[in-house]
């Protein structure tokens, strides 16, 4: 099963990569699709985001236990400013650490 | 310019990026293991699908045990940028045989786009300048399956205290502040981040894809609201 997904994902990437380089395909693709694809990223990556730092078990856990909020925050400025993958990783983790340490 | 000379500026062109490609592919090689994937899948992952920030979606899709049509749906949401790689490319190769076109399609990634096409656009044409897209693609892949494979070693020696399903979130915070540009992008999280909060009752996870294209659809509609003003 698991196979058959990263073949089968394999195969739609690829797909999407060589599609506009047969002739057969039109140049431009429309504005409003241009415009909605550029927003997917944006709206995948950040609803991974919001559902890994405010739910647990399917519901909204309660802001003065979720020490992951404050980590988030705390990786947010880090990203925000160094980009740096790696800065970001070991802020957030380690602030979400500390913080389950202490709680 | 020769073959040779094409190649290497493309692999020049693209080198610098390298610093972050590795820990981007370690962490990769990492979270395929924690989400539950083997280490050949998580290996064979980094050259089938070849796209990094889908590999990871892929790795919580698995984690999360999601149906197979939001996998699939997900992952060609997220890398349907592709197909504006595909298409601004397509002027500078769409002439050359099949098998190049295969091959170039394979290596098309976002770092690796985004080098050559600087190239094509700026810099004269030649008949050997779909060698700058090989030496760019070539070296981003070198790099991304090594550091997979250096995170798979590095998996098995991390202690299972540090929260490393955490590391997805941030990752993604990093690819995700750089786009927000104005407006639409944040009406598109707000929307998404609604239909995450409101609708996690919904079966087989779907409040994923549901929360997706939410975002997708406001942001677009916020888009277009504004250049209709303009006129």
């Amino acid at each position: 099963m698991i196979w058959f997904l990263i073949i089968g994902s394999g195969l739609i990437t690829f797909g999407m990569r060589f599609i506009f380089l047969t002739p057969a395909m039109p140049r431009q693709l429309p504005d409003w699709a241009e415009a909605a694809m550029r927003l997917v990223p944006v709206a995948v990556l950040s609803t991974i985001i919001i559902s890994e730092v405010f739910i647990s078990d399917g519901a909204l856990t309660p802001l003065e236990n979720n020490p992951r909020v404050m980590a988030a925050i705390l990786a947010g400025i880090i990203a925000f400013w160094t980009k740096s993958v790696l800065l970001t990783l070991a802020g957030g983790l380690s602030c979400l650490y500390v913080l389950s340490q202490v709680a | 310019m020769t073959r040779f000379g094409e190649f290497r500026a493309g692999v020049r062109d693209v080198f610098p990026l390298m610093i972050g490609i590795i820990p981007f592919g370690a962490a990769f090689g990492i979270l395929g293991l924690e989400a539950g994937l083997s280490p050949w899948q998580t290996f064979l992952l980094s050259s089938i699908l070849f796209a990094g920030t889908s590999q990871i979606i892929f790795a919580q899709m698995i984690a999360l045990a999601a149906p197979a049509f939001v996998l699939f749906s997900s992952v060609a949401a997220l890398n349907a940028r592709h197909l504006l790689y595909s298409a601004s490319l397509s002027p500078y190769l769409r002439d050359k045989p099949l098998t190049w076109r295969l091959l170039l399609a394979y290596f098309m990634t976002d770092e690796a786009y985004a080098v050559s096409i600087v190239r094509y656009q700026n810099q004269p044409a030649n008949v050997h300048m779909h060698y700058h897209l090989l030496g760019s693609g070539f070296t981003l892949w070198a790099f991304w399956q090594a550091s997979t494979a250096l995170g798979i070693l590095a998996g098995t020696a991390i202690p299972d205290s540090l929260e490393l399903g955490f590391a997805i979130p941030l990752i993604f915070m990093v690819i995700v502040l750089p786009l927000i540009k104005g407006r639409h992008e944040i009406i598109t999280i707000l929307a998404a981040g609604a239909i995450v909060v409101e609708f996690q009752h919904l079966p087989y996870n779907l409040w994923l894809l549901l929360a997706a294209v939410t975002g997708i659809c406001a942001g677009t509609l916020s888009y277009l609201y504004d250049k209709r003003q303009e006129r």
